[in-house]
């Protein structure tokens, strides 16, 4: 090959193949969007992490599980936990359990309702078009008693087409929470019934046990004794009606509900 | 034309014959036939984990197999003399590489596409998911592995084959990295650090923008224009290499 | 018409360590004419293989200039030349068929399979095609190599070395594969250490000694000039008739004597038919091509 031709080729692949990059590196949007913020943790690991992003975080995911499982085994401490669903989704911003499972665990077991809604307003930020970060961080903060910003948070998740008529609902019976036991006992209902999530199962169990026993306890101060069972409960008025979950009843026995 | 296809199915051939590919093969079909014993540990994001590990396996089988086969492959055939009576043929230099360059992406092409073709059986029977996808990414990766195999046949002009292997690697991981080491040199702020993030940004192979790992995991829609600009800079860029190899090799003696 | 000539050519490798100059090739200088069988002797580290190499763009001149059919070196003339490399190595993987069917795609002639079978005919491995090549022994090998070296049915055939490793029968069919060649008109160049070898089939010869051609020539020139003498057998005179021709050897009836020129035994030759003698026979001996060269290497 002639040096001046090879030389004229070897310029002008390489002039082209740059020229490519350059016409396509504003078409592929950074997940992160905002300025870089260097965190040694997350964004360290992304560096590093060689296109293997995903795969890597599937590797936290699963060692943060066994890290999760081990520290509530022993009654240990959590403290980790936030590092590790931060990196988690440095990793993969797509990646919504790691938001919602760790706005959940974060809230419930490291009490940190602020950790929490960080965590899940990052969630919003990576995934604009996903409903359900929203209404998990909505959820949260109805479990924190933030009606208000409960509401807020549900309305926001119901202008999305998926979920829509569910966030809405629970928008609404945020809205009504004053009305009395009745919305409260029906919200938990749905929230039992709507979804596969056993932490939220959980939630609404206790949730409804809760006004089970505000009842009683009302019906303690008032009338001098604990109700016999819920029926007299709902038939003196303190209660609507007698709730059920998935099929079981709750029981009243010497100031302890039951399912 | 003739004798880059007669050189490209002979280097096939003998790749074939190489343990070197059985064993990937092998080694990959193994890990993601054993893929299932992540499900359970997958806390619920079985469908995920199992995907993501698999592609990720195939992708590094891949880069393996470039350097493992890839930057042997001029070597041996000049320490076995071989090429003797190759070159005294009727064959230019560039032939002789691009046939070369042939019949080593025909080999990775192949392990890929049985890999490929694993995880889509897998997944059919693990997760119960036709996952079509899977060759979208399968599409991408083929072109990234040109440009490496590119790299390789390069390296292997001048150089040895652990030199060769090292530096591939370390070429492979920069195309990797480069988008971030050039969002830091923006927040670092050093003229010097800028010029080299830029230089390896732009100059190196850059497989940032082709990685669509995401988009297939979440089944997100992928820019069109992608797939007009994987095989054109692939091709432009294994232009550049081979261009720079054979004006090296022409200059080799056989003694 | 010359085939090839070769000018002045130097080749010189590096010491990579110390970094100077090595001599291979200080100055070699030949021309290979066309339809003739050209053989380059010299000892082993002469530079024989480093000139054919040059010659076949293994290695790049350092000084010089080498022509081919009359043009300076370039790929397409390598359509019409075959070579056959010293001590061969190909790929081992595949068959003999296989190996000569893959060198067939390098040539922009479509060679084709018959063609491919009937070489490997001419050398003896129609048996042994669909064996692999890296089960072949030494003289399979050679046999492969002359094949793919003749397969594009080339003008000009570079040999190096080619009866190296082979045993008599195996040289005595390159030979007469030379000599087929040479009939069918093409020009064959070869390399050897191998004096008889040489002496049987060249045409003309170089020798090389140390990076130079100390000789060139015609071999029946090169040869006929160096008669050490005329041995002539007499019958039918005594001892004494002769003494002044020189020492007499008696064998029988026979006597033998040995005569350092044309002229002393045109003079002898009479003088027997003179007195009534009878001459036997009269056989002139020539210097070897061993000796001729051993002479030559040692004047240097």
């Amino acid at each position: 090959m002639k040096k001046l031709g090879g030389l004229l080729i070897i310029i002008i692949s390489l002039f082209v193949s740059v020229l490519l990059v350059k016409s396509f590196e504003d078409k592929k949007k950074s997940f992160t969007g905002e300025k870089l913020l260097f965190f040694p943790s997350g964004k360290f690991i992304q560096g590093v992490a060689c296109g293997y992003n995903n795969f890597l975080a599937d590797l936290l995911w699963i060692r943060g599980g066994v890290y999760y499982g081990g520290q509530k085994l022993k009654h240990g401490s959590l403290e980790y936990l936030n590092h590790i669903f931060n990196v988690i989704t440095d990793l993969d911003p797509k990646f919504i359990n790691a938001y919602t499972t760790g706005g959940m665990f974060l809230f419930d077991d490291l009490h940190s309702l602020e950790m929490s809604m960080k965590l899940l307003d990052k969630g919003i930020y990576n995934n604009p078009t996903n409903w359900y970060v929203p209404f998990m961080k909505g959820f949260i903060l109805y479990l924190a008693e933030k009606y208000d910003l409960a509401y807020r948070w549900f309305m926001v998740a119901s202008l999305y087409e998926t979920g829509k008529g569910l966030a809405f609902k629970f928008a609404n019976w945020c809205l009504q929470k004053e009305k009395g036991p009745e919305m409260t006992l029906k919200f938990w209902e749905n929230i039992y019934n709507t979804t596969g999530n056993k932490w939220m199962r959980e939630k609404a169990v206790k949730g409804i046990s809760r006004v089970i026993l505000y009842a009683a306890v009302k019906y303690k101060r008032e009338n001098g004794e604990w109700p016999e069972n819920i029926v007299v409960l709902v038939k003196s008025g303190y209660l609507p009606y007698v709730p059920s979950l998935g099929g079981k009843y709750f029981l009243f026995k010497e100031g302890e509900v039951l399912w | 034309m003739k004798s880059i296809l007669g050189i490209g199915i002979n280097t096939f051939k003998e790749g074939l014959r190489d343990k070197t590919l059985l064993s990937v093969f092998i080694s990959g079909f193994l890990l993601i036939a054993a893929s299932r014993i992540l499900v359970p540990i997958s806390i619920g994001e079985s469908y995920r984990v199992i995907t993501d590990f698999g592609l990720a396996l195939v992708e590094v089988l891949s880069v393996l197999l470039t350097i493992f086969i890839g930057t042997r492959i001029l070597y041996d055939e000049i320490e076995r003399k071989t090429i003797y009576t190759v070159v005294t043929k009727p064959v230019r230099v560039s032939e002789f590489l691009i046939g070369k360059l042939f019949g080593l992406t025909l080999l990775v092409f192949s392990i890929q596409f049985l890999l490929f073709l694993t995880i889509f059986l897998f997944s059919k029977i693990y997760l119960h998911f036709v996952f079509w996808r899977v060759f979208v990414w399968f599409f991408f990766l083929f072109f990234e592995m040109l440009i490496l195999n590119g790299v390789a046949i390069l390296l292997s002009t001048f150089t040895t084959p652990i030199t060769s292997g090292l530096i591939s690697m370390l070429i492979y991981i920069i195309a990797n990295t480069s988008n971030y080491l050039k969002e830091l040199s923006q927040m670092v702020k050093l003229p010097i650090f800028t010029y080299i993030a830029n230089f390896l940004y732009y100059f190196l192979p850059n497989f940032t923008l082709t990685n669509v790992k995401t988009e297939i995991l979440y089944n997100l829609p992928i820019d069109k224009g992608l797939y007009l600009f994987a095989p054109s800079y692939s091709i432009m860029y294994v232009v550049f290499l081979l261009t720079i190899a054979t004006m090296l090799f022409e200059k080799r003696e056989f003694y | 018409m010359n085939i090839l000539e070769v000018n002045h050519l130097k080749k010189y490798y590096r010491s990579p360590f110390l970094r100077r100059k090595v001599r291979a090739v200080e100055d070699i200088s030949f021309a290979v004419k066309q339809g003739e069988i050209f053989g380059l002797l010299g000892p082993n580290g002469a530079g024989k293989t480093t000139t054919l190499k040059s010659i076949v763009g293994l290695l790049k001149p350092d000084g010089g200039e080498i022509k081919l059919f009359g043009m300076p070196l370039d790929i397409p003339q390598r359509e019409r030349i075959g070579f056959l490399p010293e001590n061969p190595y190909f790929y081992r993987h595949l068959t003999g068929y296989e190996l000569l069917n893959f060198y067939a795609h390098l040539f922009k002639k479509h060679i084709t399979a018959k063609k491919i079978k009937e070489v490997l005919k001419m050398v003896g491995l129609e048996h042994a095609m669909h064996r692999k090549v890296g089960g072949y022994s030494k003289g399979m090998l050679q046999r492969v190599g002359f094949a793919q070296a003749i397969l594009n049915d080339p003008d000009f055939i570079i040999l190096d070395e080619p009866m190296s490793g082979l045993d008599p029968i195996g040289r005595k069919e390159m030979k007469d594969w030379i000599f087929k060649l040479k009939s069918e008109g093409k020009t064959i160049l070869f390399s050897s250490h191998i004096l008889p070898d040489v002496e049987m089939i060249c045409d003309r010869v170089a020798i090389i000694y140390r990076g130079r051609v100390v000789s060139t020539g015609v071999l029946s020139e090169i040869l006929q000039e160096k008669v050490r003498f005329i041995e002539v057998t007499i019958e039918g005179l005594d001892e004494k008739t002769l003494e002044n021709f020189g020492k007499v050897i008696r064998s029988g009836d026979k006597l033998m004597l040995r005569l350092s020129s044309e002229e002393e035994k045109d003079r002898l030759v009479s003088f027997v038919v003179e007195k009534g003698g009878r001459i036997i026979s009269v056989a002139p001996y020539r210097k070897t091509l061993e000796e001729h060269f051993m002479e030559t290497l040692e004047a240097q």
